[in-house]
């Protein structure tokens, strides 16, 4: 099989998988569109505080459900004992690119409704280019919950570190969302730093990802 | 065929993880040309999708879709395609587990204490699919502590004693 058609299939079973199971439409689609309704509250209702904080509200939602998110790609792999058949059946490109394809629907999917909820409850108009800061964000937040998903998954006495790493090493993809999707911020350095950023972390994940699989 | 038995702790599972290639020796090496599949019994499938659709998906990831449904039908279960696994009893998943096996027909065949949920018609079924992946070219290795009914089809049997690995 061509890497093309194993990443395919690798993908189809996630799909397949999240139809059965429906686990991400039930935990982090809830959790990030709780936690927007809950920083509207907080913040409001001044229409400037709501306008300031917009931005950071979607990439918060969209950091708090990377963990649901890896939960469900990654770590329900080792306790239902199906990540050893994935390890034999897959090469590591292909198991990478299949799990972060996975994992980056799910967050811009989290993202998109985050977004649309931010528009709603915020009644803020984000900047075209928030679409371009969601869809590149989300893919540094995929590697980066690809990659350490996988670290910490392989090792029970690990599992606790997903957040520790995750967040700051998001930082960057994180902060640069946030400005992106704020009305009136200078686009062109923070789209600089999150198309570099989101390049290199793509990299660098896919580099290691074969090293991480090994016990 | 060779089938490996041994004390609870003996390294079975250490063997066999190490035969699939999941786990790094620290000495010697391992050549394997093809696709070695470690299975523990009634693993290896998503307890939320039905037994059809994993077994499908997962032969899927090496274009084997196709030999989900015979596979299926080899080990009596083709009636239970629509059903969750998670519904299924311990024995019905260890059958839907070695369609897995028979739909994939992998190069090396690792497989951790199959029997030890199975019913006789399971057992059965167990040493027909092994019979079957033996004439397809499969290279299987069973690690299991009830070895009777797996003997007769095995080329060999090996016991693991004391860190050792002994010929019966």
């Amino acid at each position: 099989m061509t890497l093309s058609a194993q990443v395919l299939a690798v993908l189809r079973r996630e799909a397949a998988v999240e139809r059965a199971g429906r686990e991400l439409l039930t935990t982090a689609l809830p959790l990030a569109a709780a936690f927007v309704v809950l920083a509207g509250l907080a913040f409001g209702p001044e229409p400037q505080a709501l306008e300031r904080t917009a931005g950071g509200t979607v990439w918060l939602a969209v950091l708090v459900a990377t963990l649901p998110v890896a939960r469900a790609v990654l770590s329900a792999e080792l306790t239902e004992d199906t990540w050893d058949v994935l390890r034999a059946l897959t090469g590591p490109g292909a198991l990478f690119a299949g799990k972060l394809l996975g994992v980056w629907a799910a967050l811009l999917t989290v993202w998109a409704l985050t977004s649309g909820l931010v528009v709603v409850l915020f009644d803020v108009r984000p900047p075209l280019v928030a679409v371009g800061a969601g869809v590149l964000g989300t893919l540094a937040l995929a590697s980066l919950t690809t990659a350490v998903g996988v670290l910490v998954a392989t090792g029970s006495r690990r599992r606790g570190l997903l957040p520790a790493l995750v967040l700051p090493a998001g930082l960057p993809a994180l902060l640069a969302g946030a400005q992106l999707s704020t009305p009136g911020v200078v686009a062109l350095p923070w789209a600089v730093l999150l198309v570099a950023y989101a390049a290199v972390l793509l990299a660098a994940c896919w580099t290691v990802f074969p090293a991480l699989l090994e016990e | 065929m060779s089938v490996v038995t041994g004390e609870n702790g003996s390294g079975k599972t250490t063997l066999l993880r190490l035969a699939a290639g999941l786990l790094q020796s620290t000495t010697g090496t391992r050549t394997c040309s093809g696709t070695a599949l470690y299975l523990r019994a009634g693993g290896g499938l998503r307890s939320a999708q039905t037994v059809g659709d994993a077994v499908a998906t997962t032969a899927a990831l090496v274009g084997r879709r196709g030999a989900s449904g015979p596979a299926l039908a080899l080990l009596g279960i083709a009636a239970h395609a629509d059903r969750r696994l998670g519904t299924l009893s311990a024995g019905e998943r260890v059958r839907a587990t070695l369609a897995v096996a028979a739909a994939v027909e992998p190069t090396v065949l690792c497989l951790d204490e199959p029997t030890g949920v199975l019913d006789e018609r399971g057992v059965d079924l167990l040493v027909t699919v092994l019979g079957y992946l033996r004439s397809a070219g499969t290279a299987v290795l069973v690690a299991t502590h009830q070895p009777a009914a797996l003997l007769p089809l095995a080329d060999a049997h090996l016991r693991l004693a004391g860190g050792r690995l002994e010929v019966v």
